[in-house]
């Protein structure tokens, strides 16, 4: 296996300082919060290269970046690490009784041998250390922005390893104490490492390409130990992926004319995305919807299938679990919020860091071209970033509208990252319901990510400052970071994340039992919010009018606007109203009711007519 | 006489107590001793039945930590 030439680690450091010194949006915050120097680091391995072994190297590169702690802003290691995966057959996590952390067993993998290590053992010690100080210091080597963030990554780390972006395990075995009821028992496994194939539809996290690439926010590591999960522990999971990319095969069917079929009453067309189902908790039947990931090409179909599987469970209430969601296409989390809520949505600023490097590629491309006029006046302002402005015009963030009108509570953990934090943060400052966190803070990833290959196709030629990297080496950076809207306008979200209404520690029969406390929790905070219910139908007759038929629930008044204009306002007795729409101008496209009660707004319906 | 029997009568049984202590102590040694090798003498079976699972389960081929690491000059 051929190994980097001097001239190549030299590249690579040179590389790193070019995207840290003049890119990387969040180094004066990194310097503050962390008070890390990563730019004196490269210099000095720069200085140093020489008699450094190609380990050493790369162990260098890898702490350099993670201790930047920003799971965006990573060094990808070239060929054969950057598509390799070390894992143990086994997942560990965490539970509480009372204050007391435990760490369990919850998914054994068929490559196990051991016939008493299986789901619901306790892992008391790991090479003969204290299971929770393994934790920690395999945390202290990740790259997460807060302690619950670190201490997350960690607990993943220990049983998945992206060799592109982590240092690989020390040990090449480890040996496992747990409990087993009462006794006692150890076992002993081998890391193994393999290349994972990534699923239909989703972006290729190291490396994205399309119109996709340059609206990411992405915890890549995170992505690759989400899929490696997935083919370790839930080869059932690859089958429905398999089944639906089938479906779509035959008769090359589209997403619209797939979701008549009734396979897709209990599957998503998009199962790497979504699973649901209803919940049965002491406080009523709730609909559920997990999101995995927003790391889809195709923004607007993420959201229209939300639309269709959430218009298939109950309507008095969602539970919304985006835990371990990684993040992903920053426009799909967004332009997802509308959905819930009647509000406009107000989109996050995205922000570049003044220098002339950011100056020059706003310069160059039409797409990030509004930055460019505040850039240039740093010279003047002295500002440390740019004006911040939203990745498409608000229009966009609000071109569907409210279809979910019941009550809703997002449950979120310290996995929770960029996109998904994007949302988060989305959902708490337009009011849209309650956060109740596992811990009490989500990761904390504020920025939209390029990787180098794109920034090199920004400014491409011999002159370019992104030059080619040798053997498949990569970076990925942090370019523009993210200030949130609201109550908490300016507020970046990078390092200080999102904290949750309430938090619900997660307990042995969440884990095991498929989240049943978690579910009890969050249905008694469904329970104690108010229902609201707008269905309309509209019937078109002739002579430019329409019969309009609206069923409420907890709803007084109806505010009717026709293609964005007020029309008129009716008040509710009943649950119900129909009244005749006249003399609609021709070329009336949108009609739109606004439910109020006591004065507030509380739903919200479009119709296109 | 009785008192001297059964001092005798001890004897022989901590005597008897500490062969049956040894006799256990070398089983158990044995049998480690016989666990051991089986995990020594065997472990390419194990490890290609656990190879060929993985298969199975769509992971592709995979190496084991220890032989990746000799092969790229890590270790």
């Amino acid at each position: 296996m051929s190994r980097l030439t001097s001239g190549e680690r030299q590249q690579i450091v040179d590389q790193a300082l070019v995207l840290i010194e003049q890119l990387y949006v969040h180094l004066p915050l990194k310097r503050a919060m962390h008070a890390v120097d990563p730019i004196q680091r490269l210099r000095l391995l720069k200085h140093r290269l020489k008699g450094m072994s190609e380990r050493a190297f790369h162990n260098e590169m890898i702490s350099i970046f993670t201790r930047l702690r920003d799971l965006h802003t990573n060094y990808v290691l070239p060929e054969p690490f950057r598509h390799l995966v070390a894992f143990l057959p086994f997942r560990v996590q965490e539970f509480f009784q009372g204050s007391r952390c435990h760490y369990i067993v919850t998914l054994v993998s068929p490559l196990v041998n051991d016939p008493y290590f299986k789901p619901g053992v306790i892992v008391t010690h790991w090479n003969g250390a204290p299971i929770s100080r393994v934790i920690e210091v395999i945390a202290d080597r990740e790259a997460g922005s807060n302690a619950e963030a670190r201490h997350a990554c960690g607990l993943e780390a220990l049983t998945i390893r992206p060799m592109s972006m982590s240092m690989p395990p020390d040990e090449e075995w480890v040996v496992v104490n747990y409990r087993d009821g009462r006794k006692k028992r150890e076992s002993r496994f081998e890391w193994e490492v393999f290349t994972p194939d990534a699923a239909t539809g989703t972006l290729d996290p190291l490396s994205a390409t399309g119109a996709s690439a340059h609206v990411l926010g992405l915890d890549a590591k995170a992505e690759v130990e989400r899929r490696v999960r997935k083919l370790l522990f839930a080869p059932e999971a690859i089958d429905v992926e398999r089944t639906v990319a089938k479906k779509y095969k035959q008769a090359s069917r589209t997403a619209k004319t797939l979701a008549s079929d009734d396979y897709f009453s209990t599957h998503s067309i998009m199962p790497d995305v979504f699973s649901f189902h209803p919940v049965d908790t002491p406080n009523g039947t709730f609909a559920y919807i997990r999101i995995q990931t927003f790391n889809v090409e195709d923004d607007e179909g993420l959201v229209h299938e939300f639309i269709r599987i959430a218009g298939l469970l109950p309507q008095n209430g969602l539970i919304l679990d985006v835990r371990g969601n990684g993040g992903g296409n920053i426009l799909a989390g967004e332009r997802l919020l509308q959905v819930l809520t009647p509000r406009k949505i107000d989109p996050e600023r995205l922000h570049f860091i003044n220098t002339p490097l950011t100056l020059k590629l706003c310069e160059k491309n039409d797409f990030i071209g509004q930055w460019k006029e505040s850039i240039a006046q740093a010279v003047e302002t002295g500002s440390t970033f740019s004006q911040g402005f939203p990745l498409l015009p608000q229009e966009k963030y609000n071109d569907i509208g409210q279809t979910y009108h019941g009550p809703v509570v997002l449950v979120t953990d310290a996995l929770c990252y960029s996109t998904t934090d994007i949302f988060t943060a989305g959902f708490q400052d337009h009011e849209i319901g309650k956060i109740l966190g596992t811990v009490k803070n989500t990761g904390a990833g504020g920025a939209n990510v390029w990787d180098h290959e794109l920034l090199s196709q920004c400014l491409p030629g011999p002159n370019s400052p992104f030059q080619a990297l040798p053997k498949g080496a990569s970076f990925r950076v942090a370019i523009r970071r993210t200030t949130r809207v609201g109550a908490h306008s300016g507020v970046p979200i990078e390092d200080l994340g999102i904290a949750p209404d309430e938090i619900h520690r997660v307990t042995k029969d969440d884990v095991l039992n498929g989240n049943v406390d978690l579910f009890k929790h969050a249905g008694k905070i469904l329970a104690s919010l108010p229902v609201y219910s707008l269905l309309v139908e509209v019937q078109k007759v002739k002579g430019g009018s329409a019969n309009v038929t609206a069923k409420t629930r907890n709803i007084e008044r109806l505010d009717i606007l026709l293609n964005e204009r007020p029309r008129e306002s009716r008040d509710i007795s009943s649950g119900s109203i129909r009244f005749k729409l006249t003399g609609l101008p021709r070329g009336a496209k949108l009609l739109e009711l606004r439910g109020f009660q006591k004065g507030e707004l509380a739903a919200c319906k479009r119709i296109n007519l | 006489m009785n008192k001297k029997k059964t001092s005798a009568a001890r004897k022989r049984g901590s005597s008897l107590k500490r062969s049956i202590k040894k006799s256990i102590a070398m089983k158990k040694a044995a049998s480690t001793k016989l666990f051991t090798s089986v995990e020594f003498a065997f472990p390419k079976t194990r490890q290609e039945k656990a190879r060929a699972t993985a298969v199975e389960l769509n992971l592709g081929q995979t190496q084991s930590l220890r032989d990746l690491l000799k092969s790229t000059g890590w270790s």
